[in-house]
């Protein structure tokens, strides 16, 4: 048993080595956000809303759904249908919604910011920005963490929208819940802090994507393989720090 | 100023018995060099020898395990990246594999050191962009991506990303490397000119004998991570040094290359 306990913990720490240096490079482009380019930022937003709002939409969409499968007939069966609505809402709102947006951008444009920055990499094209007296911290990074923290909410908003539908269809469709039962319940039981909360932890999660993934990618080893390495590895770091950040997150903002 | 300081100071770069290790691998064993200012040297060796380990250190990508290196008089190797970048304003790199940035036109790759350092105006930055790619044989190319080039035009591209914003040095990593012969003659052109014209001080790497021996003031020869020689390119063709003699020979055979059996 404690050996397991042993193996596990030096795994988390081999994954999470050089967490210290994610931070270094955190706070190189946080002091270069005055430089930053809002051009290049527009860009880096577009392409992560375009990129990633149909797999968030559909995921979360999914998840409202099957919540309100588990929920809606066992409430049913206790004669508390009329809380279905706002079980949902605060299911997703503040944990599903954040949760799983932040592993989905992470899948999707943390792998796609690690790939684009380790090529440029192992092609000296991070050398090249250098040696013409251009920062990666400030052309690179700092867009793409300001793009993912602005950006993870907005997908967040439309997310939380489609999620509480699909929850709403599945609790009318197998718990006869109507549609204003369905919103009365989330106008007496939920406050606007279960969306906001999630959505501010939202943009902790996109700085964990964008930092990680560049992170990744300006230490990628040369060769194609050492990309695919860098690509693998800014996922699996992003979504460890996505779910240790979010449970202390949650006591913060919650309880 | 010890005297020794002042000959460094009127150096545009000196290198003094810099050491370059990855862990156990000693790559540079204590190499020296001087540079005056609007020379041309030339290093050759062979491959692996650690020339290019030693052009990066001359612009900052990696710091030397030991010696010092001065430029302009001040010593670099100390640096900050914030001072390297104010220094690397006045310096350019053509890159031994071209380092374009692949996700920019070939003439937005050009402009790039205009745009982010000079108040140039788009119509001024785009006349120099089209007249540096003129010179380099792609006139009409700025349109194309880097993807869409040969790697010798990449080449080209890339030599004309570094002498776009007229830098007082410049850092060349074999960049005739893979050119065909016309195009070549065309590169050490440029760089014999880019010389006379703008007084440029120039580190050429090279494989190609001919290259070093028509561009170069002076050239030196490293192997095994120690310079072995150095001189004019007179002084090197006389050179009595076995590896010297070898090396040079097998590019330039007195005979010719026609073997005649
Ligand atoms: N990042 C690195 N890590 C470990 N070893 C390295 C690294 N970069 C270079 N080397 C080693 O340093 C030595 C010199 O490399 P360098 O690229 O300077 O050679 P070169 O003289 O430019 O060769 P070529 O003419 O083939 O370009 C090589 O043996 C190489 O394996
Ligand atoms: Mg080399």
């Amino acid at each position: 048993m404690g050996k397991i306990a042993a193996r596990v913990g030096r795994w988390v720490m081999n994954k999470s080595a050089g967490t210290g240096s994610v931070a270094i490079l955190f706070w190189q482009a946080l002091v270069s956000f005055p430089d930053v380019s809002i051009r290049e930022t527009i860009k880096q937003m577009t392409k992560l809303g375009v990129d990633s709002l149909p797999i968030v939409v559909v995921t979360t969409t999914a998840a409202g759904m099957v919540f309100a499968v588990q929920t809606a007939q066992e409430f049913a069966k206790l004669g508390a249908s009329d809380s279905v609505g706002a079980i949902v809402t605060i299911a997703m709102g503040r944990e599903l919604v954040p949760i799983l947006s932040g592993v989905v951008v992470a899948g999707r444009v943390g792998a796609a910011i690690t790939a684009e920055i380790g090529s440029m990499k192992v092609t000296e094209q991070i050398d090249a920005l250098r040696v013409m007296a251009v920062s990666p911290a400030v052309y690179l990074v700092a867009p793409r963490i300001l793009a993912c923290v602005l950006m993870l909410p907005v997908l967040g908003i439309f997310a939380n929208v489609v999620g509480s539908w699909g929850g709403y269809f599945v609790a009318h469709a197998y718990a006869g819940v109507t549609s204003y039962s369905y919103l009365n319940s989330i106008k007496v039981f939920c406050v606007p802090f279960d969306i906001v909360g999630g959505l501010i932890k939202c943009m902790f999660f996109g700085c964990i994507v964008a930092t990680v993934g560049c992170h990744k990618g300006l230490n990628a080893v040369s060769g194609a393989e050492g990309v695919g390495i860098a690509t693998t590895g800014s996922v699996v770091l992003s979504i460890i720090m996505i779910f240790i950040t979010n449970y202390f997150l949650s006591v913060l903002l919650y309880v | 100023m010890s005297r020794e300081a002042v000959f460094l100071a009127e150096r545009a770069i000196s290198v003094n018995n810099v050491q370059m290790a990855y862990g156990a691998a000693k790559v540079l064993k204590g190499v020296s060099l001087a540079i005056d200012k609007g020379e041309v040297l030339a290093i050759i060796g062979p491959s692996g020898s650690g020339k290019s380990t030693l052009l990066r250190m001359l612009i900052g990508l990696s710091k030397p395990t030991g010696g010092s290196i001065f430029i302009n008089g001040r010593q670099v190797d100390s640096f900050s990246e914030k001072e390297w970048n104010r220094l690397r304003k006045s310096m350019g790199m053509v890159f031994q594999y071209s380092a374009l940035f692949d996700s920019m036109t070939v003439g937005d790759n050009v402009a790039f050191g205009l745009r982010q350092h000079t108040d140039k105006t788009n119509e001024e930055i785009l006349s120099i962009v089209e007249k540096t790619l003129e010179t380099i044989g792609l006139a009409g190319y700025s349109g194309y991506m880097p993807g869409q080039l040969s790697g010798g035009m990449k080449k080209r591209v890339s030599l004309a990303r570094a002498i776009a914003t007229t830098p007082e040095i410049l850092l060349y990593d074999e960049p005739t490397a893979g050119l065909d012969p016309v195009v070549a003659d065309v590169i050490n052109n440029l760089m014999l000119e880019t010389k006379k014209r703008m007084k440029v001080t120039s580190v050429l790497v090279t494989h190609d004998m001919y290259s070093a021996f028509m561009v170069a003031d002076r050239i030196a020869m490293i192997h095994e991570g120690l310079i072995i020689a150095e001189g004019t390119p007179a002084e090197i063709l006389k050179c009595e040094h076995e590896i010297v003699k070898t090396f040079i020979h097998k590019a330039m055979p007195p005979g010719g290359i026609i073997n005649e059996q």
